[in-house]
């Protein structure tokens, strides 16, 4: 049974739910109450993808409100980018396509998943607006308050990892 | 203590160094923060995630390089901090230096936190705001809708109405023109069957217009300054020959304090009584419907006045006088058998009379009659004069100085009996000739003031029986003032009265006021 170290780093707007999707992929809690995140609290966790031991190592970063402003050493040795926005707020996904072409300049070879989070609080009317409206396609809709899809980003991250 | 010192003092407290192989085994250290004995292995890899990740980082690192990482929470063992990590790369071995900025990191979360805390909140307003706005928009765009299809189905109603009007209207004209030509009694029968149909669906037609109108709230009340004693000389016209018709008394009894002159809607106040008094005659068959009008309060500038349509007719159980005024409740019960129609015809008077601040109400016991109620407030015109001093409504026409002795000409028995009515109404006396000839027998046997001559008879028409007046006899009977009664008014008519040699033209139904003054002025 061979297991893989790799890190993979969560970046997106303060308040989006970074940690609260780290938290619950996790630990599987959820917490209303927000507590900002300071610079970088770092989360492992062990995913079996058919049949390797990923050992993923979580890096989830102090959000700001541009990918630009993240400090680049954090982002070293990473091999997979999670990009998150909050579906509740049209301010964390305004500029979403340049965040996404400065990430993708950046790490060009780095699997990256676009999430919009929050899904609990949007109606699935707005929800289909909301996508029908954005340029760019969502990998993944989560809620890290009902765990709906976050196993299924962090895994689909993982395995797109190892291929 | 020298300055040194004490830097230096300071930083011993808040650093430690680690030097480990390129394992990642730990070699030496100063153990300041972080105690030997509370460290959980002896790798630094395995100490925490962190450091594991960072293994990742150092390939690309040369020896002599180094990076920083700032503000990292780390737990390890029992102690957890903020700290800031250097990592320097050697040619055989890594060197870990971290710094503890716990206090500092913590103070400024706190700042932080406040800082996000109020930014997401001022933006969740922003959406919030935007999804009312947008909320509104669509509310509007859907009442926009709403009215675009209320209006349109208000024009629907309205052209409909109209477009079965227009031939329904003329079906009834031409069977009345029929009626006066000459017939068998069975074509008689079946003309007035027409025409009754043909009035019933005309009735339901303006319920339905003035239904949907209700419903969408549409319906106005106008305000216009009117003579109330018009309204009744005009619902007297209509319903004298219905009682006539079906041998009913009718009487008007009216409070001679009304003021005549008054503001509001005459046409849906004649409406309202219209409609009570068709369902007065409807259900009578012997008796008496009596409409009556009284003064109940005057303020300064309005009236309350109180109507009420009695009649002895089959009366209305007690049960059914609960739901008589609810739309289409009555659709499939025994009040619609007996109401027929639409069943909407008092539920649109109770809401015009609720237009004009009014109630509404009915006594009936069954088999002995009904007498429908109603209030209504109107506002008094310039003009103030009371109805007693106006046209009197018990005979509404001034009674002439002298009594006149009249021949009128007419050969359909119900237009006889209503002019004959109207007339003595007058104090005229009257003979009767049903068509031109027996007119001229009349003639030579006695003497008249005047000549009420229809035009359309069978023997001898009212043409040839003017010109052989005219013409053919001599003396002052062949001057004998003669006014033209004609059913309608038809291109040239009049013209071709005048030839003939009459004097003037009123038209069926007439008003009974203006027939009065053509007379006054010929005679
Ligand atoms: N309803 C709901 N709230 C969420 C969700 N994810 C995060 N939150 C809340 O959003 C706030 C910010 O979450 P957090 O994870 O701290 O955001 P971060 O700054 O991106 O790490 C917290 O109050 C969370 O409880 C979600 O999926 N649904
Ligand atoms: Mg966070």
């Amino acid at each position: 049974m061979s297991e893989v170290s790799k890190k993979v780093a969560i970046l997106g707007q303060y308040g989006v739910g970074k940690s609260s999707l780290i938290r619950q992929f996790v630990y599987r809690k959820f917490s209303e109450k927000y507590l900002t995140t300071i610079g970088v609290h770092v989360q492992k966790k062990v995913l079996d993808i058919n049949g390797t031991q990923l050992a993923m190592i979580i890096w989830d970063l102090e959000g700001d409100t541009s990918v630009g402003k993240v400090r680049p050493s954090y982002l070293m040795g990473s091999s997979g980018l999670i990009y998150v926005f909050d579906l509740s707020r049209p301010h964390t996904y305004a500029d979403i396509n340049q965040e996404i072409d400065l990430l993708k300049s950046e790490f060009p070879n780095e699997p990256l998943k676009i999430v919009g989070n929050k899904k609990d609080l949007i109606h699935d009317v707005d929800l289909d607006q909301i996508l029908a409206n954005m340029t760019i396609s969502c990998d993944f809709i989560t809620s890290a308050k009902t765990g709906e899809y976050v196993d299924e980003m962090f895994y689909t991250l993982g395995e797109d990892i190892l291929k | 203590m020298n300055l040194s010192e004490t830097k230096e003092q300071y930083l011993n407290t808040k650093a430690q160094f680690f030097l480990t192989n390129e394992a990642g085994e730990i070699q030496e250290s100063d153990y300041t923060l972080f105690a030997e004995e509370e460290l959980p292995d002896t790798n630094i890899f395995r100490l925490h995630p962190f450091f594991e990740s960072s293994l990742l980082a150092l390939s690309g690192l040369n020896a002599g390089e180094s990076f920083n990482m700032p503000c990292i929470h780390l737990k390890i063992g029992p102690r957890e901090g903020i700290y800031d990590l250097s990592i320097l790369k050697l040619k055989s071995g890594l060197v870990f230096t971290l710094f503890d900025f716990t206090d500092h990191y913590q103070y400024s979360q706190s700042l932080l936190q406040e800082r996000n805390e109020s930014i997401i909140h001022q933006q969740l307003l922003e959406a919030q705001n935007k999804a009312i706005s947008l909320e509104k928009e669509i509310l509007d765009m859907k009442n926009e809708e709403l009215r675009r299809q209320q209006g349109f189905k208000d024009q629907f109603l309205a052209n409909m109405s109209h477009e079965i009007r227009t031939p329904l209207n003329a079906i009834l004209g031409f069977a009345n023109l029929l009626l006066n030509t000459k017939l068998t009694s069975n074509q008689v029968q079946y003309l007035n069957a027409i025409n009754m149909s043909g009035e019933n669906l005309l009735v339901i037609i303006n319920d339905i217009l003035d239904f949907s109108k209700v419903a969408a709230g549409k319906l106005n009340i106008n305000e216009v300054q009117f003579e109330l004693s018009k309204v009744f000389v005009n619902l007297r016209n209509n319903y004298s020959i219905k009682a006539l018709q079906k041998r009913l008394d009718l009487r008007f009894d009216i409070d001679p304090e009304i003021p005549d002159y008054l503001v509001g809607d005459p046409i849906r106040l004649n409406q309202i009584l219209t409609n009570l008094m068709e369902n007065a005659f409807k259900f009578t068959d012997h008796g008496t419907i009596i409409l009556s009008a009284r003064k109940v309060q005057q303020e300064y500038q309005h009236v309350t006045l109180e109507f009420s349509v009695s009649d002895t007719g089959i009366g209305i159980d007690s049960s059914e006088q609960q739901k008589i005024f609810d739309s289409f409740a009555q659709a499939h019960d025994q009040i619609h058998i007996h109401y027929g129609g639409t069943g909407l015809g008092l539920a649109i008077v109770k809401k015009l009379v609720g237009l004009m601040q009014g109630e509404i109400q009915l006594e009936s016991e069954p088999g002995k009659g009904a007498t429908f109620t109603f209030t209504v407030v109107l506002g008094i015109g310039d003009n103030f004069k009371p109805l007693g001093e106006s046209t009197d409504i018990q005979s509404p026409l001034q009674k002439a100085k002298k009594s006149l002795k009249v021949l009128l000409v007419e050969d359909v028995p119900v237009n006889q009996l209503l002019a004959e009515k109207i007339l003595d109404g007058f104090g005229f006396k009257v003979d009767v000739a049903s068509d031109g000839k027996s007119a001229l027998e009349y003639l030579q046997k006695h003497s008249y003031d005047l000549i009420l001559m229809d035009l359309q008879m069978p023997e001898m028409d009212g043409y040839e029986a003017t010109k052989f007046i005219r013409n053919k006899i001599e003396g002052p009977k062949s001057e004998i003032p003669i006014i033209a009664l004609t059913a309608h008014a038809m291109q040239g008519e009049r013209e071709q009265c005048i030839k003939v040699g009459m004097n003037d033209y009123v038209s069926k139904p007439f008003d009974p006021q203006q027939l009065f003054e053509k007379i006054q002025r010929l005679v």
